[in-house]
């Protein structure tokens, strides 16, 4: 209830503060004498119908049975994710974006069998300010600011599956969850943006930050820096950190670091580039009386285009989980893992995609170090993709 | 008991903050210590339109370009310090028709200046003020390539259109900054003038060549080519955005023997590989590689150095 009303009192502000600001003026139409104006036929009814696109992706995975009791792909052909987007103005103050993923979910019966059901939720429903000078107001469910990997949809993942960090210390679906957004621009010379977040804190896989009071909430803060090397290159600096009250009745804390380099040639940039990424996620489980349970990831991953269509990649990572609490904590850990991936991908068009990747993991406690391989098919339809840097 | 990385992290958080606080008052003297800047500071999405802007703003205004003239405009990454400057940005102009569909939205969106907004004062799109070519009659699919609904966005590159969309420009900078009104439609009415007396002179070249007939990489000559009553042949791209594939390059090399077609022109950003192949089978064939763009080579510094550059390789193409 608290959190409803804040979030009435949110969209009030917003509304107030976007109307304090001057709406963008309509524009008289401008014609050359020599010029024609170019008029799409449209129907007066679809019109103002949002952009539609979709995206399909397909995916085979095959693995030592040891992985199948960890992983979250099981073996064998099947969808990945189904992915419809609706994206419009609603008038000259706000956005709508709803995201909605149709995904397999697996069951094991009481005789081990594994079933696969399809689910469809929404991944993101949000509307965002339009006209709120230097900064961006979004309240619904999204996928939290926090680090770099965390804001990707499973199509725009630079790997087939996630970093272990995203997976294992965020959560299957990572940081996703009802709330409330304002990403400020801040007027220096470099790209610098801050966000802050308040989410509710009690979406499905975040176990370390599910309390047991409904008016709980998770706090959420990132800094976000991008400086330009020269005209070919940018080096990106994050820093996240966001803290709850979890079921232990104390609280849970996690912060990121981000470092990402990009090079892409200003002449021949469509043929090559590279890029480095490093995340660092810690993630302190607190219980009253001191005891703590604390778990950290770091996964490191290159890109290397080298030709037009064609894509390189190799990811090295560790997970750390350390139990020192007595009781178990939400979302803990078996102990430690290592990976690391290769990854070659064929990209036609900025459409369609064809990537297989080799995994190679250790789990703790594991005495040879388990394989699997992907193959990922990735198609999209309808409106035409953002360009994400 | 406390955890090292957690620890690191900490410290690092303490460092940066200090850090960009630092920066943040640096940056806050300088931007007060700087006289005011008058000038309507505007953002070009291509070098072309810049080109535009600089020959009718002239002195009045300050123009940034976000794709350069050697990168393709069709792939620009919607880089977040080109947000930075649009946030400063009184002006955005596009040059529209689909050609910066996949970042512009995106960079106007994450500049969070409201008055850039599609449709508010400081927009401007000047595809849609133009007669385009090759719009696609019928049902447009993917299965086309990346074609483009609204028609070719490529029509900076034929001198009437440029020429035309100067008094329109000067009308909206004009709207912007009324004291320099006056000088902005000078400014258009020389720009226009001098267009069109050189596209005389072009004219006058291109009817002497002895062919017309030619192939291009991509479809980013069409305007050009219909000014200048050039025949494409056939372009290396089997489809647009689509790179040119064996079997089309063999239909290519036949139509060129067919037509006898001498010269063929790739947009300076294009692999220049696959057009040698095409020349090195068909005798006598001429590849040249152009900048179709502003600042894509050096001395292309406006639309006119871009149009003399390509009728001057059509001369050279023609040599015998």
């Amino acid at each position: 209830m608290k959190s409803l009303m804040s979030l009435s009192v949110f969209l009030l502000s917003t509304t107030a503060l976007a109307q304090s600001a001057t709406p963008p003026a309509s524009e008289p139409e401008l014609k050359p004498a020599t010029a024609t104006t170019s008029t799409a036929p449209r129907s007066r009814g679809n019109a103002f119908n949002p952009e539609i696109s979709a995206n399909g992706l397909f995916l085979f995975a095959n693995s030592g049975e040891g992985n199948l009791a960890t992983s979250t792909e099981p073996n064998g052909l099947g969808i990945q994710e189904l992915e419809l987007q609706f994206t419009a103005d609603v008038d000259p103050y706000s956005r709508f974006v709803a995201l909605l993923s149709l995904h397999p979910e697996i069951d094991v019966d009481a005789a081990g069998d594994r079933h696969i059901h399809y689910v469809f939720e929404p991944e993101e429903v949000y509307a965002e300010s339009i006209a709120v000078p230097s900064m961006t107001l979004k309240a619904g469910k999204f996928r939290a600011s926090f680090g770099r990997h965390n804001l990707l949809h499973s199509h725009m993942f630079p790997f087939i599956d996630a970093p272990l960090y995203q997976s294992r210390l965020l959560g299957d679906e990572g940081l996703n969850d009802a709330g409330l957004s304002a990403a400020a621009l801040v007027p220096v010379p470099w790209f610098f943006e801050i966000t802050a977040q308040v989410l509710r804190g009690e979406a499905e896989g975040l176990d370390y930050f599910n309390s047991r009071s409904s008016n709980d909430s998770v706090a959420l803060a990132r800094v976000r820096n991008l400086f330009d090397l020269n005209e070919s290159s940018t080096l990106e600096f994050g820093l996240s950190g966001a803290t709850g009250d979890n079921r232990l009745e104390a609280r849970t804390e996690l912060l990121g670091v981000d470092l990402t380099y990009k090079w892409r040639p200003v002449s021949g940039g469509r043929d090559t580039s590279v890029s480095f990424t490093t995340e660092l996620i810690g993630r302190t489980v607190n219980e009253q009386g001191g005891a703590k349970t604390e778990a950290n990831g770091l996964s490191t991953w290159a890109q290397y285009q080298f030709a037009r269509r064609w894509w390189a990649q190799a990811r090295v990572e560790w997970l750390r989980a350390e139990e020192s609490g007595a009781v178990a904590a939400p979302g803990a850990l078996p102990g430690h893992a290592n990976r690391w991936s290769a990854l070659l991908g064929f990209v036609p068009t900025e459409y369609s995609a064809f990537r297989i990747q080799y995994d190679n993991s250790k789990a703790s406690g594991a005495t040879e170090a388990e394989h699997r391989v992907l193959a990922q098919l990735n198609f999209s339809i309808g409106a035409h993709p953002a360009h994400q840097y | 008991m406390g955890n090292p990385v957690l620890e690191t992290f900490r410290t690092t958080v303490r460092t940066a903050t200090r850090a960009t606080a630092h920066r943040l008052l640096l940056a806050a003297t300088l931007a007060f210590a700087s006289p005011a800047a008058a000038k309507l500071k505007v953002v070009a999405a291509t070098t072309d339109v810049a080109a535009l802007v600089r020959a009718v703003g002239g002195d009045d205004v300050d123009v940034e370009t976000i794709a350069r003239g050697t990168q393709d405009p069709h792939y620009i990454e919607a880089k977040p310090s080109y947000m930075t400057k649009l946030a400063k940005a009184d002006l955005v102009i596009a040059n529209g028709l689909g050609l910066e569909i996949g970042w512009l939205p995106n960079l106007i969106r994450g500049a969070r200046n409201p008055k850039l907004n599609p449709g508010g004062a400081g927009y401007m799109e000047l595809g849609l003020l133009v007669r385009p070519l090759e719009v696609p009659a019928g049902e447009v699919t993917r299965a086309m390539g990346d074609v483009h609904p609204e028609g070719n966005p490529h029509f900076t590159l034929d001198p009437e259109r440029a020429a035309a969309l100067a008094a329109p420009l000067a009308e909206k900078l004009g709207r912007l900054a009324p004291e320099a009104k006056t000088r902005f439609s000078e400014r258009a009415v020389a720009f226009a003038k001098s267009t069109r007396e050189k596209l005389k002179g072009w004219a006058e070249r291109v009817a002497k060549l002895p062919t017309r007939k030619v192939v291009t990489y991509h479809s980013s000559l069409s305007y050009f080519a219909d000014r200048f009553g050039l025949d494409v042949v056939g372009y290396l791209e089997p489809k647009p955005g689509i790179p040119p594939s064996a079997a089309h390059v063999l239909e290519v090399i036949a139509a060129m023997k067919r037509e006898r077609v001498k010269i063929v022109l790739v947009d300076n950003y294009f692999d220049p590989k696959i057009a040698d192949r095409v020349a090195k089978g068909v005798p006598g064939a001429r590849v040249e590689a152009v900048g179709i763009a502003v600042e894509s080579a050096s001395g292309l510094n406006t639309l006119a150095d871009v149009t003399e550059g390509l009728i001057s390789a059509l001369e050279r193409g023609a040599k015998p």
